[in-house]
């Protein structure tokens, strides 16, 4: 421990010093901006400021970097909480609750919230990745296709349970985003569900999912009450947060910094599944889990940080192994060898300035996004009071920009419109819209997992659920999805019972 | 007989349940025309579609039960085939604005549908309508374009005025 502080206070020398802090505080502010954009993404955001590292020096370049990366998760969920447009797979989780209670005259408590709680949980990411990195990273590595495999089982399943009224619906909702992931190409170069169109080769991009399903059948729905002359509620929106909103909200940010950090550490899960368990493990743990989806600040505390430690925790295979679990962090690994560091095991010994600088940058950067975007948050709030006239075209204009850049194809743009009329009718006739975003993030890892886990086991499912981590996970599925049924049977029962008595 | 079976299946959130149960349906059938082996392996391309397919078809099952056992929910009644294309008429705008776009180029294709959608939505006057779809489109076009370097079509049409 004394080891770790003083390597610590050396990493706080490196990223203290003022040219470092700027460089800190122009990755955060590029990164926020960025990140409320749908379609760039934080891997998108660090490539693009990839160039910027020949001109700067070496420990310069990646403190701004790591800035950036915080920046871009917390930019990500404003546009999300504001607009019902997420910016990233990450921010999608934020459009559940965050829109609601934007909705409801509470976007300054929903966006301060996700400040504070990307703070709290930088915070509890960054002393994990000093203190754990290189037990995580050794453990990680346990993680093998099965246990992908039952991890993303239990985020699918966790999230089923307690999506909307019916559980059939949530299942089916599940069924068909998982059903978008496998258009395309297979890992082994089958093409499936192409019909011969060359732009499904590739598969659906996934951004055009989140912003059909939610930016565009917003749009329908308040165009449609518009039409019918139903004024707009001229909401006052209140800018402070409470401190009740903040007692409310503190085991939230810290479940949710913990989950994220533990699952950002795994290869391959990255920070969008984060968000979506700490959602679920929410709703789980919460006593109104019927108030979910409808603008309980736990619903964006707990993804909110989530997703901030899980950019922090993606960091410990990527310096400790020289593994990257994620696009974003393979874009990192790739600016650590333009300045000519190659992470894994020797890093830490070999270029302690530049890790412990880094360490030390995440730790900054989170200060910066608090400073920075708590005074900005009146400012972005004053976006609602644009009148809704205005602001639809715009958001049909900023969601087929940003899916578009992603890939250059009409095609995206085409099922975004497709997917927005799914997604108004599901909204009409309560179908959650939650698992299919969840379905279509995960369905292609799920996929391999599950293929791989059967070509290691010459097709024995019994030798993958006999393996102790997948069992547990397993389990944990199996009483996500029934626990909440068995105890709403069990209370009805007991309140039917007391009735008769 | 056959309005008890309409009510049954085509009203409300069953309307959703039909229609996916088809389309799981399809999505089984064109599975089957995908390799279940791979090689030496027991899993191959098309074992998770079908076992997809197989899952949402036992769902859908698993719904309509719930549905017969009275626990389906009752929604406002639709408007009929016309109301309900109106009401979706910003969805059809947007797909018109999704062709136009490579064909007239980004920012024309911008600017004509943000004026038209702004003025659909009710705002009073041409001008206003206009000068909000010169603010968008300029904006979107300097932030994506010139500072993000992204590239959008130059427009098919005018490619093909100019004969290139």
């Amino acid at each position: 421990m004394p080891g770790i502080l003083e390597n610590l206070m050396m990493g706080f020398d490196v990223a203290l010093t003022p040219m470092n802090l700027l460089y800190s505080f122009i990755g955060a502010l590029m990164g926020t901006i960025i990140g409320v954009l749908p379609g760039v993404g934080s891997a998108g955001a660090l490539a693009l400021m990839l160039p910027m590292i020949f001109k700067l020096d070496p420990v310069g370049s990646i403190i701004m970097l790591a800035a950036a990366y915080t920046g871009v998760m917390y930019g990500g969920s404003t546009a999300s909480i504001l607009l019902n447009v997420p910016g990233d797979t990450s921010a999608v989780v934020a459009c559940l609750d965050g829109h609601q209670m934007a909705k409801q005259g509470r976007a300054g408590p929903a966006l301060c919230i996700a400040a504070i709680g990307s703070y709290v949980a930088g915070t509890i990411a960054v002393v994990g990745l000093m203190v754990l990195a290189p037990f995580l990273a050794d453990f990680a590595l346990r993680f093998s296709s099965p246990e992908y495999f039952a991890l993303f089982v239990f985020g699918l399943t966790a999230v089923c349970a307690l999506a909307g009224k019916s559980l059939p619906k949530a299942l089916i909702a599940m069924t068909v985003g998982l059903m978008i992931s496998t258009v395309g190409t297979d890992l082994m170069g089958a093409r499936r569900f192409v019909f011969g169109v060359s732009d499904l080769q590739e598969g659906i991009t996934f951004l055009s999912v989140p912003l059909g399903l939610f930016a565009i059948s917003e749009v329908i729905i308040n165009a449609r009450a518009i039409r019918k002359g139903v004024k707009p509620e001229v909401i006052k929106h209140r800018i402070f947060i409470s401190l009740k909103e903040i007692t409310e909200s503190i085991s939230a940010i810290i479940r949710g910094g913990l989950i994220g950090f533990f699952v950002g550490v795994l290869p391959g899960a990255g920070a969008g599944i984060a968000a979506f368990i700490s959602y679920s493990v929410e709703v789980q743990v919460s006593k109104h889990p019927e108030k979910f989806g409808t603008g309980i600040i736990q619903g964006v505390a707990g993804p909110e940080s989530a997703n901030n430690a899980a950019s922090a925790g993606a960091m410990v295979p990527m310096l400790a192994l020289g593994i990257p679990g994620s696009a974003t962090t393979a874009v990192m690994l790739g600016a650590f060898l333009i300045i000519d560091v190659q992470p894994g095991p020797l890093l830490f010994m070999q270029r302690p300035d530049i890790v412990w600088g880094l360490i030390a940058a995440l730790y900054i950067g989170n200060i910066m996004l608090l400073i920075f975007n708590l005074p900005m948050i009146g400012v972005f709030v004053r976006i609602l009071y644009l009148p809704m006239r205005w602001l639809l075209p715009g958001i049909v204009v900023i969601a087929a920009t940003g899916v578009f850049s992603a890939n250059n194809a009409i095609m995206d743009l085409l099922f975004m419109c497709v997917l927005g009329a799914i997604g108004y009718y599901f909204r009409k006739y309560e179908y959650p819209l939650a698992p299919i975003i969840l379905g279509t993030v995960l369905g292609d890892n799920m996929e391999n997992a599950f293929r791989q886990s059967m070509m290691m086991t010459q097709g024995n499912f019994i030798e993958i659920i006999e393996r102790p981590i997948v069992a547990v996970l397993f389990t944990m599925s199996i009483l996500s999805l029934f626990l909440p049924q068995l105890i709403r049977l069990a209370t009805k029962r007991q309140i039917s019972a007391e009735e008769d008595v | 007989m056959g309005q008890r079976l309409k009510q049954y299946l085509f009203q409300g959130d069953r309307m959703i349940a039909t229609i996916l149960a088809i389309i799981f349906v399809l999505y089984a059938l064109e599975a089957g025309t995908i390799s279940r082996t791979h090689f030496q392996d027991k899993v191959g391309p098309g074992t998770f579609p079908e076992l997809l397919a197989a899952f949402g078809l036992i769902m859908i099952g698993c719904f309509f039960f719930d549905v017969f056992r009275g626990k389906g929910e009752t929604y406002e009644k639709c408007e009929g085939f016309i109301g309900e294309i109106k009401g979706v008429a910003i969805l059809f705008m947007s797909f018109a604005y999704v062709f136009l776009l490579d064909l007239l180029s980004y920012p024309i294709a911008t600017f004509l549908f943000t004026t038209l959608a702004v003025k659909f939505l009710g705002e009073r006057t041409w001008w206003v309508s206009a000068l909000v779809g010169v603010v968008l489109t300029g904006g979107c076009y300097s932030f994506f374009v010139s500072f993000l370097g992204i590239n959008f079509s130059t427009g098919d049409f005018w490619l093909m005025i100019l004969g290139e």
